[in-house]
């Protein structure tokens, strides 16, 4: 009977080397290719082209003031910006006034409207007629064209959200400030827009990434360069510096960097919103 | 979980319609449908637009070089037909790759979910690792394995001492599963993040007092623990499905589509097609890539509903 705890103690530090031992290969699968871009885009021309986890013999941080300067990375970190800025202002207002209706109005139209809006979780988004549509209504290749096309993209689920959020607010709270005279519109931004900020700050974050790294829509819509995003620019830098690794690493990086920022901030609000969202969806 | 639930779980949680003191002029005039316009709006012609100018688009002879367009009736369609192996090609890939990533993400995220799940230094710092790469762009993390992966990379200098350096990305066999295997690097996080959800909310009741009936931890995982998640890895695959089959940035930014057409799917067959001009033959494909996916879709959804009728 003796030995039983020393058995039971092996176990357990075998389960916990076993642990340990796999949470090690999992951390370097995925840290590995994000350490092998940070280390390539400090290298020289000739020792980039390798892509080898040596640390590099000369550092070589000018390779981001060549990107920043040669590239388009300026031009397109202000499209990328502009475009990120008005999709996300654009959804969070349109989706949360129709959510509060929804939400607060029963009936058929409000119910209708809802089913319509829904739809788009199931439909794809149809991007080649697009193309000729923003043309016709004369938004071809423009700001404001990809700008709607990708708030229409995130109405669906937006919308879904704010519902889901709003339903479970008192409306005591429509009452008082009703009573105290404000207007509809007025009552909204005033009283109700601020008790949403939960479920804003989780959209906020959604919809920051998906406009941020969006490709497909720039790529089909954005015949012109001067317009691209980031991710866009990225595409077109490694075609032609297809053999300066170092350069192109940079450029990588520099792409990276916002949206680990955003991410390393706003954790909590990205993993509650992934699950709502699949929750949902 | 199915649109029809939701609406029908909403509808229960609503509260009795104007309770507090909300006269019908009230109702009327706090909540304005005209709220609902900018919404409305926007989703209509810069979504469902789209989808119904292809239909017509698709029946012409539209070009992204002539503005002129005519009818031709079901030219583009017989064209289709004409190219039925290069079609069927697209199809089979997108289907494969679909799957592949489905396997994939549902099998790691699973296995990896339990892991993250047990209490151990660093737990924390590990989870923010493996949900990072969802973060990033398809396109930005395709270039990266693009060169990680090339013939004389890092992969490669590690597996040449094994004998197991590949071509990952330029052989016609392994380049469509290369590909899912990357897509599963970056999305993997996603189906952690749910069944991770899941499974910290396994009652400790339940297990615990399977642990008293004297279950070995292998049987409070079988019995116990995966019956719990298990309506969690169902969406995650299912989800994973619909986005794999509508799946683009990935193959363009690794392969685009090549080499030949070994990793060819239907998006990146109507992007060819577009570079020759051919908008209506290319808004064809798209019609039948949306009615394909559309159908999937609600196959899917109908699954879903029924399981969730039984659970």
């Amino acid at each position: 009977m003796s030995f039983a705890p020393a058995r039971h103690r092996a176990r357990k530090n075998l389960t916990a080397l076993a642990t340990y031992g796999m949470a090690t290969l999992i951390a370097v699968v995925f840290l590995a290719p994000l350490y092998l871009v940070v280390i390539t885009s400090l290298k020289g021309t000739t020792e980039a082209g390798s892509m080898s986890f040596a640390l590099p013999k000369s550092w070589h941080f000018d390779n981001y003031l060549t990107v920043i300067t040669t590239g388009n990375a300026l031009r397109a970190l202000g499209n990328s910006i502009l475009i990120t800025t008005m999709v996300t202002a654009g959804t969070i207002l349109a989706c949360s006034l129709a959510a509060f209706v929804i939400a607060r109005r029963p009936g058929r139209i409000s119910g209708g409207v809802y089913s319509y809006l829904l739809s788009g979780l199931i439909a794809p988004f149809a991007f080649i007629p697009a193309i000729r549509l923003l043309q016709e209504i004369g938004l071809g290749g423009s700001y404001l064209g990809l700008i709607l096309t990708d708030i229409a993209v995130q109405i669906p689920f937006i919308t879904l959200t704010y519902v889901g959020f709003i339903r479970q607010l008192p409306r005591e709270i429509d009452e008082a400030a009703l009573l105290d005279g404000a207007g509809s519109l007025r009552l909204f931004f005033t009283i109700v827009f601020p008790l949403l900020r939960p479920v804003t700050f989780t959209a906020l974050v959604l919809i920051f990434t998906y406009a941020w790294n969006e490709f497909q829509n720039v790529l089909f819509l954005i015949p012109d360069a001067d317009r691209w995003t980031l991710p866009m620019t990225v595409f077109t830098f490694q075609t032609t510096h297809s053999f300066d690794y170092g350069l192109v690493c940079a450029n990588l990086v520099l792409t990276m960097l916002p949206v680990v920022a955003v991410y390393l901030a706003a954790q909590k609000y990205i993993v509650s919103g992934m699950v709502a969202g699949a929750v949902k969806a | 979980m199915s649109l029809a639930a939701i609406r029908r779980r909403e509808g229960q949680r609503r509260s009795p319609a104007g309770t507090v003191g909300a006269t019908r002029s009230g109702v009327i005039h706090t909540y304005r449908y005209a709220f609902l316009a900018p919404a409305v709006a926007i989703f209509t012609v810069f979504f469902l637009l789209p989808a119904f100018f292809g239909m017509y688009l698709s029946l012409t002879d539209a070009s992204t070089y002539n503005r002129e367009t005519h009818f031709v009736g079901l030219a583009n369609y017989r064209l289709m037909i004409g190219d039925g192996s290069v079609l069927w090609n697209a199809t089979k890939n997108q289907f494969l790759y679909a799957a592949c990533v489905t396997v994939g993400k549902t099998g790691l995220g699973v296995a990896i979910a339990f892991l993250l799940n047990r209490a151990f230094t660093g737990v924390k710092v590990l989870r923010v690792v493996v949900y990072l790469p969802i973060m990033f762009s398809t396109i930005v993390v395709g270039l990266l394995f693009g060169y990680i992966l090339k013939a004389d990379g890092p992969v490669n200098a590690l597996l040449e001492p094994f004998g197991l350096a590949q071509n990952w990305l330029g052989s016609f066999d392994l380049a469509l599963y290369t590909v899912t295997a990357v897509d599963t690097w970056m999305g993997v996080g996603w189906t952690v993040v749910l069944v991770l959800a899941a499974l910290q909310s396994v009652p400790r009741e339940l297990i615990e007092s399977a642990q008293l009936d004297g279950a070995g931890a292998w049987q409070t995982v079988r019995h116990i623990k995966i019956p719990c998640i298990r309506h969690a890895i169902n969406l995650a695959a299912l989800l994973t499905f619909i986005t794999g089959m509508k799946a683009f940035d990935m193959i363009y930014a690794t392969t685009g589509g090549g080499p030949g057409t070994a990793t060819e799917v239907l998006t990146s067959y109507v992007y060819k097609q577009l570079n020759t001009g051919a908008l209506g033959y290319a808004s064809a494909v798209n019609v039948v890539q949306f009615l394909l996916i559309t159908a999937v879709a609600l196959v899917i959804n109908r699954f879903v509903r029924r399981m969730e009728a039984t659970a």
